[in-house]
């Protein structure tokens, strides 16, 4: 049988193999706070019509900004409302695929914890056009 | 300690552990049934729909809002989106209300937490470097509908 230091190793060996994990828990820790900093300060960006409209949302795909240039407002209502909605989805997309990429990063692509961020910000981002407010059917409205 | 004693204590902490179970179920079930509430908001005949997040999640835009340029018209977006916030808020609000009792802390917590996020100013609106500085073509009427 193996003597028990040639097993474990010397102390030496133990205190460096330790040192190690340590070292790399350590460097877990910090990718893992950053990845989370980074994470919270996520914005997307989204055109439409051009670059007539942009809209830049946050990571629970709320609106952050919302620009509209004025050859943009000229294609009227109806066309504008359609882009700024448009224009949210594509930013809320960007979201998600920047939130992916910086998960599988430093958590993996397949791993439990991806998956839940992904699932998480599938709840979080809302489809628009989901909600009751519709075309005005009031005469004379061109809405 | 007696037996009778530690039963007694296993007891109420049993009892603990249900009541606790069952505030997180109702709090669960809440959460879920609020994420179907909307609010809406209206400026100057534009009218925004918000989710329970704050989310703008559908939106109406007369054309006579867009008359006087696109930075015009974005504010009334982020004005009708602010009021569809606050909405939405007070219905989230309402519903803890209901759920949890009138003086319960989730509501009171519901209350404020709804409140802080959804009175953050929403969005800027400041042109784009490339916005065409163009004077808007004509007025805007005064009363939506009314074009």
């Amino acid at each position: 049988m193996e003597p028990e230091h040639r097993r474990y190793g010397s102390a030496e060996e133990t205190l460096r193999s330790l040192d190690a994990a340590a070292e790399a828990a350590h460097r877990r820790a910090v990718d893992v706070e950053r990845w989370a900093h980074e994470q919270m300060s996520l914005r997307g960006r989204g055109t439409a019509l051009g670059s007539g409209v942009v809209v830049e949302v946050d990571v629970n795909g709320q609106l952050q900004s919302l620009h509209v240039r004025d050859d943009a407002a000229r294609h009227g209502g109806q066309t504008l409302a359609r882009a700024i909605l448009d224009a949210q989805s594509a930013a809320q997309d960007e979201v998600r695929r920047r939130s992916d990429e910086m998960t599988a990063q430093v958590m993996g692509a397949h791993s439990p914890t991806a998956r839940a961020v992904a699932d998480e910000l599938d709840e979080r981002l809302s489809t628009p056009g989901a909600g009751p407010a519709g075309p005005d059917t009031t005469p004379g409205g061109t809405w | 300690m007696t037996g009778h004693d530690r039963f007694d204590h296993e007891r109420l902490a049993q009892g603990d552990l249900d009541r606790l179970a069952g505030r997180a179920r109702r709090a669960m079930d809440w959460r879920r049934s609020v994420a179907s509430l909307r609010g809406e908001g209206r400026a100057e005949g534009v009218i925004v729909v918000a989710d329970a997040n704050g989310t703008l999640v559908d939106l109406s835009i007369p054309t006579a809002a867009c008359a006087d340029g696109g930075r015009a018209v974005a504010e009334l977006v982020v004005r009708a989106l602010e009021d569809a916030r606050r909405d939405v808020a007070s219905k989230v609000s309402a519903s803890g209300r209901e759920t949890f009792g009138e003086d319960s802390v989730e509501a009171a917590r519901i209350e404020q937490s709804w409140r802080d996020d959804m009175s953050r100013p929403v969005v800027e609106t400041k042109p784009l470097g490339d916005e065409p500085t163009a004077p808007p073509t004509h007025a805007r009427p005064p009363h939506p509908g009314g074009w």
